[in-house]
């Protein structure tokens, strides 16, 4: 493994790095519905996708200035999403992915409230590296064993993620031997090889659109395929802990260059939308 | 040879329509050349400080040969005025400290330690050649010549021994109809080093300019020149591109500094155009003392024992070359420039408010975890927008 890949990256080969990417990566979420779970039942979701985070570091160099892209090649930009949720009843559900927590809470919903034209939710979700508050709209589609569920999601979120640049040879001089000495208090130094490295922040309003497609497989379970669409807009951006091994070269400054992710999954769960005479018995 | 030579002052003193004469000095350092009508030697730095006091400037003038080379014979330095004194030569220590402390200040890293953090507080001298000059002993003797001796003065040369070239004597001519004088100086001693002495010379002018329009025709491949103007508002060069480069947040170890920046002139000069010039400092000249306190040598003061880092210019008061002055009304700006010799020119030092206060300063947590924030970009572009959606 690359040894700059330090948590973002997830391996070389697609589908190890897809298996690798749902188990260990740091994504955004993938794609949320407002509906929520009963009391007590619980939901896993799995998903795989594309994360085409991009940032561009401006460099200053000893014969002119270049521009660098941490852009990964695509085995490196696969990434996942586990959830597990549990329903609280009255709306309320809690979550875990492999970045943070959650909690939820449907103000309206199509399973307790029959003539809601859709669901409606609000969502806060927290971890050591990743914040976010969302606005969940959902609305289930069709009566038959397989619905369409439209899904759209409008998260607030600040995401920070170690981020690698390759430096091209008129910013390296291998000859140096040390990583910035300015930089303390870093753990992997010494493990790390020539090239630039930087703690990015971003703070940006993120859009999964995506549908899912609920197929009842039996009476108290759902099977859900789903695909999503995310669409970032940052607005505030930050960079920290910068190393630079072997470097000959100044930061000028670091734009957020592409932000987008593609995802594909299944989650398993209990059906949303239940027959109108058990929905107001539900807590 | 020295019997020639001799001879060959002495008919100079005698042609010389200016009170011409041969005041000499045992000096610091060797012949090279502004102008020089000699094969054996090329200029490749020149550093000056150009000191205006009403309508009199003090020029205090030094050039040296790429490291190596074996200059020497006679320098012909341009004068755009009348002399108003007898030229001396100064100490190169009154060019070197004021050049030290109007360099690149690099902050040192509490921590570093061990070798190569400790020199953090970095110059641009060692690498830019500019300021440690070779200070071999020679002596020199040299005559002032006013513009109508232009002619006097070559056939000297030449029957001394010395080849002018023809574009340095057609400089020589311009430079007289333009009213300017020029001296000549001749070195005496052992010609192995590279730099000329310190010249001071008084002479009567408005504005400030720089001779180096004859120097195209005997410099290298590539001519360095710092100037230090001091006047009572900052300064710039007329007609050329200024430039101050960028340096970004280091990427590298803080002893390197020195030489990334040296790099990054290079490049500022060569985006700009290749008669540009680099802007290195900018305040008044008292804005200078706090500098001293971050000499790591201090012997390269022209007095060690001074409090001040000007020092060298209250001897040159001290000898009535230079007026006293205030240190905090007047304000030095420093220059510096690469330039082929083609585009070597009378270089004029134009008073310029626009000139702002400036100096390199690379702070030590410059070279710590730095944040930045690029919310700028994505606020010109909604900015964008919203115009274009007004147009529309």
């Amino acid at each position: 493994m690359d040894p700059r890949k330090h948590g973002w990256g997830v391996g070389r080969l697609p589908l190890g790095g897809l298996v690798l990417g749902i188990v260990s990566a740091c994504a955004p979420p993938s794609l949320r519905h407002a509906h929520s779970l009963d009391q007590g039942k619980v939901a896993i979701e799995l998903a795989g996708g594309i994360n085409t985070t991009a940032v561009d570091a401006e460099l200053y160099g000893a014969d002119g200035d270049y521009t660098v892209s941490s852009a990964d090649d695509l085995p490196d930009q696969l990434t996942g999403d586990v959830v597990v949720r549990v329903g609280l009843g009255y709306g309320f559900e809690l979550g875990a992915s492999p970045i943070a927590g959650h909690v939820k809470y449907s103000a309206l919903d199509e399973r307790r409230h029959p003539d809601a034209p859709f669901s409606l939710a609000l969502t806060a979700q927290g971890g050591v590296r990743y914040a976010g508050g969302g606005l969940l709209l959902s609305r289930q589609l069709g009566d038959g064993p397989v619905k369409l569920r439209p899904v759209a999601n409008v998260w607030y979120q600040v995401h920070q993620m170690p981020l690698d640049w390759v430096l091209p040879a008129e910013l390296v001089e291998e000859d140096i031997d040390v990583v910035n000495p300015g930089v303390t208090g870093d753990e992997n130094e010494g493990a790390l090889g020539t090239g630039l490295y930087a703690t990015v922040t971003i703070e940006e309003v993120a859009i999964p659109i995506g549908l899912e497609v609920p197929i009842n497989v039996h009476e108290d379970w759902d099977l859900v395929p789903f695909f999503a669409y995310t669409v970032s807009i940052p607005t505030y951006g930050s960079f920290g802990n910068v190393q630079c091994v072997d470097c000959f070269a100044g930061l000028a400054d670091m734009n957020v260059a592409q932000r987008s992710q593609i995802w594909i999954g299944l989650k398993l769960l209990p059906p949303l939308v239940r027959p109108t005479q058990f929905a107001k018995d539900s807590p | 040879m020295n019997a020639l030579r001799t001879a060959a002052l002495g008919l100079l003193a005698s042609l010389a329509p200016v009170s011409a004469h041969a005041a000499g000095a045992f000096v610091t350092g060797d012949g090279s050349f502004v102008g020089a009508p000699t094969g054996d030697g090329e200029v490749a730095s020149v550093r000056a400080l150009l000191f205006q006091q009403g309508d009199e400037v003090t020029a205090v003038l030094q050039t040296a040969a790429d490291s190596g080379q074996n200059v020497g014979g006679a320098w012909i330095l341009p004068i755009p005025g009348d002399i108003l004194l007898e030229p001396v030569t100064a100490d190169p220590a009154l060019l070197d400290e004021l050049l030290r402390v109007s360099d690149p200040i690099y902050e040192p890293i509490e921590g570093c330690g061990g070798s190569g953090c400790g020199a953090a507080v970095g110059d641009t001298g060692a690498l830019a050649e500019v300021r440690f000059f070779d200070e071999t002993k020679a002596s020199a003797n040299w005559t002032r010549f006013g513009p109508g001796a232009v002619q006097s003065a070559v056939a000297s040369l030449e029957s001394s021994g010395f080849t002018v070239p023809t574009g340095v004597v057609d400089g020589l001519y311009d430079h007289a109809a333009d009213g300017g004088s020029f001296v000549v100086m001749w070195f005496t001693g052992d010609r192995v080093g590279t730099a000329s002495p310190a010249l001071v010379v008084r002479y009567q002018a408005t504005d400030l300019v720089l001779p180096q329009a004859i120097t195209a025709h005997t410099a290298a491949g590539e001519v360095q020149t710092a100037v230090l103007t001091i006047t009572d508002t900052a300064t710039g060069p007329e007609g050329v591109a200024r430039t101050t480069p960028k340096l970004g947040i280091p990427l590298y170890e803080p002893n390197r500094t020195p030489e990334f920046y040296q790099a990054r002139v290079r490049v500022a000069l060569e985006e700009a155009g290749g008669d540009a010039w680099v802007l290195e400092y900018s305040n008044q000249l008292d804005t200078l003392e706090p500098r001293k306190h971050l000499l790591v040598d201090a012997s390269i003061l022209w007095d060690e024992t001074s409090k001040v880092p000007w020092s060298g210019l209250n001897a040159l008061v001290r000898k009535g070359m230079l007026n006293d002055f205030n240190p905090s009304e007047v304000w030095i700006t420093r220059w510096r420039t690469f330039q082929k010799a083609h585009h070597l020119r009378d270089q004029r030092f134009i008073p310029d408010s626009s000139v702002p206060a400036y100096e390199v300063y690379v702070t030590a947590d410059q070279f710590g975890a730095a944040a930045w924030v690029w919310t700028v970009p994505f606020l010109l572009g909604g900015w964008a927008m919203r115009r274009r959606r007004r147009r529309d």
